[in-house]
């Protein structure tokens, strides 16, 4: 059961990935952007990391999303669409690169496909998936970075409307 | 097996219940608000109009279904369902009941207990938003479009606010699965100890469903109905449900936040009454004040609305956690 | 745990089928006779202009990041408030200064005028 809603989910997943590159609209692309977040949710979800499939949910499905849509209502689709013509050397790299960054990604997983039960055994994913185990370890070992997030936060902020600011 | 079998029978009463209780909302609105207006509302389908939604829903089957010519169709057919599903995936984690025997059988009145129910309900409320915003943008009329920006940004906006309002009722109940939080409540209610939290959620939520006051993204008077403006037959009838279905989850999440669920306040009991009738009558007091309001808030000019959510709403949430922690760290 | 999510795949199933199904059903049944007028795009009785898609302001752009920031940061609210009470008050302190921090950012987009809609 489980491993049939992965392949399901990790389909999807895909097939929403290759819909973002391929489809010649942006909200198309942006739609089946939409997919790939929520098909990785419930790939998260099967790991038993709860919290991280509510946080998928939320963040990428709800909010980046959000923003993605804004900025491309935002863009004059027209202008874009005549710019088209002149990439085509880009193009060209931009699909060599991309190749080679997907083998390399291949490499490590040639090797061990099978893979090992190590201690990461369902019970224990359980509870490491659960809020109350995330909370204790991020505000007592993880202190640090924690609050480096929010000064990192407050960086994309200010950056943004520095950006706009322009244009304001 | 026999999970599979009780989880499917269960969903299916609460799909069938939902639409059920969409279905009459609708007549409920017109009814009251007919009242409020001084007219009778729908009255000539059976009677007192009981009739009314199985006509609407059945009329819009035989409409004709306008696609208009310069939309985008895949994203325009698309849109209704994107509004529609989120919404009813949401009654997946309200608990509506204690747990009930049925044929030897220990039933829970909910269809899950999910651990992290609170952040699954925000989530899913911010792509229901993207409903109404490809719905806009797809039909390529500029009403629509501009209907379909305010739509987004408020729904934003007001999401916020209310994800910041519950953490005060998070750090009271130390869960985010609604079933716990009810069960925190069973002798004092939560609005007892955060009636500001509860105003905030209140205004925030029918914010964030674009509910009068706050339905700029629809506006009659200016936008001629914003984002569902091309849409027509069943298209439109999904916009409509999902709208309905959200204020109904909202009205139901909002008492077993605040109103105790399914309990009487003080540990009180009445014998013979189930307690799932308590949890729908709170719920449809709540419908019959979101029609009330309604009927007597005019409709607030859309810079008030953001004006309100970022610069009134979050500052009062924030400052309302940070008092709820004091208060919490001086007791102990 | 992961059973608790099956019946909400359930009612995922349900909905999808349900908001897909009338569609179908209403296009099966309903009549279809389009002319150029009924395909047009309503603007109200006005001359139809070709394309109502054109940039919109940069304001919605920022509102979407400020609450993608705030949304993030309210993530971090929930684990904090879920072990508030065993956190005790080192974790109180020191989600003080989380949010003081991101306070800073909130008093900037008020300043800079990004909450302003007029």
């Amino acid at each position: 059961m489980v491993t049939t809603v992965f392949f399901i989910c990790a389909a999807l997943a895909i097939a929403g990935a290759l819909g973002v590159v391929s489809f010649r609209n942006p909200v198309h692309s942006a739609l089946a952007m939409l997919g790939t977040m929520v098909s990785i949710a419930v790939i998260y979800l099967l790991h038993n990391a709860e919290f991280i499939f509510a946080i998928q949910l939320m963040i990428y499905a709800g909010g980046v999303m959000m923003l993605v849509i804004f900025v491309i209502f935002l863009l004059d689709l027209r202008r874009e669409e005549e710019q088209r013509a002149k990439l085509k050397s880009g193009k060209v790299i931009a699909i060599g690169v991309g190749g080679l960054v997907f083998l390399s990604l291949l490499i490590p997983l040639a090797g061990s496909i099978t893979g090992k039960t190590g201690g990461m055994t369902e019970k224990a994913l359980e509870r490491i998936g659960s809020v109350e185990y995330l909370s204790n370890e991020l505000f007592t070992n993880y202190l640090l970075p924690f609050e480096l997030a929010s000064v990192l936060l407050l960086v994309g902020l200010v950056g943004a409307v520095a950006l706009a600011k322009k244009r304001l | 097996m026999d999970f599979l079998i009780e989880s499917v029978l269960k969903v299916a009463v609460v799909f069938g219940v939902l639409l059920g209780s969409v279905a009459y909302t609708t007549l409920l609105e017109r009814k009251f608000l007919g009242r409020l207006q001084v007219r009778h509302g729908p009255n000539r389908a059976g009677p007192f109009g009981l009739l009314q939604p199985l006509a609407d829903g059945l009329k819009f089957f035989f409409k004709e279904d306008i696609v208009p010519a310069n939309v985008d169709k895949p994203v325009f057919i698309l849109a209704p369902v994107i509004a529609l599903v989120p919404a009813i995936c949401i009654v997946a984690v309200i608990p509506f009941g204690d747990s009930v025997t049925i044929f030897g059988r220990e039933v829970k009145m909910h269809i899950t207990d999910m651990n992290v129910a609170v952040l699954y309900i925000l989530g899913l409320s911010g792509i229901g938003a993207y409903g109404a915003m490809l719905g806009g943008w797809a039909s390529n009329n500029k009403y629509g479009l501009i209907g379909a920006m305010r739509s987004g940004a408020q729904t934003i906006s007001y999401e916020l606010a209310m994800g910041m309002t519950l953490v005060s009722i998070i750090m009271m109940s130390g869960s985010l699965s609604l079933t716990k939080i009810v069960a925190g409540q069973t002798f004092y209610w939560n609005i007892f100890f955060q009636p500001v939290a509860f105003v905030l959620f209140i205004i925030a939520g029918l914010a964030e469903i674009n509910r009068t006051p706050f339905d700029m993204p629809e506006a009659e008077a200016e936008l001629a109905c914003g984002f569902n403006i091309e849409y027509s037959s069943m298209k439109f009838a999904l916009f409509f449900m999902a709208e309905y279905a959200h204020m109904i989850s909202l009205a139901a999440i909002t008492v077993c936040l605040f109103l105790g669920g399914w309990n009487l306040p003080f540990g009180w009991e009445v014998p013979f009454v189930p307690k799932i009738f308590w949890f729908i009558a709170k719920v449809f007091l709540l419908i019959v004040f979101f029609i009330w309001e309604r009927g007597t808030f005019p409709r607030l000019r859309y810079d008030q609305i953001m004006n309100l959510g970022w610069k009134w709403l979050m500052p009062i949430a924030i400052v309302n956690m940070l008092v709820t922690g004091v208060v919490m760290t001086l007791i102990g | 745990m992961l059973q608790n999510f099956v019946p909400v795949l359930i009612l995922f199933l349900f909905a999808a089928a349900f908001g897909l199904g009338v569609l179908l059903i209403s296009s099966l049944l309903g009549p279809k006779r389009p002319t150029a007028a009924k395909q047009a795009t309503y603007e109200c009785g006005m001359d139809v202009q070709p394309d109502a898609r054109r940039p919109l302001d940069v304001k919605y752009y920022l509102i979407a990041m400020a609450f993608l920031i705030f949304d993030v940061e309210v993530i971090f609210l929930y684990p904090w408030a879920v072990q508030f009470k065993s956190l005790g008050l080192f974790g109180f302190i020191e989600m003080l200064v989380f949010l003081f921090i991101l306070l800073v950012g909130y008093a900037y987009i008020w300043k800079k005028g990004v909450l302003e809609w007029e």
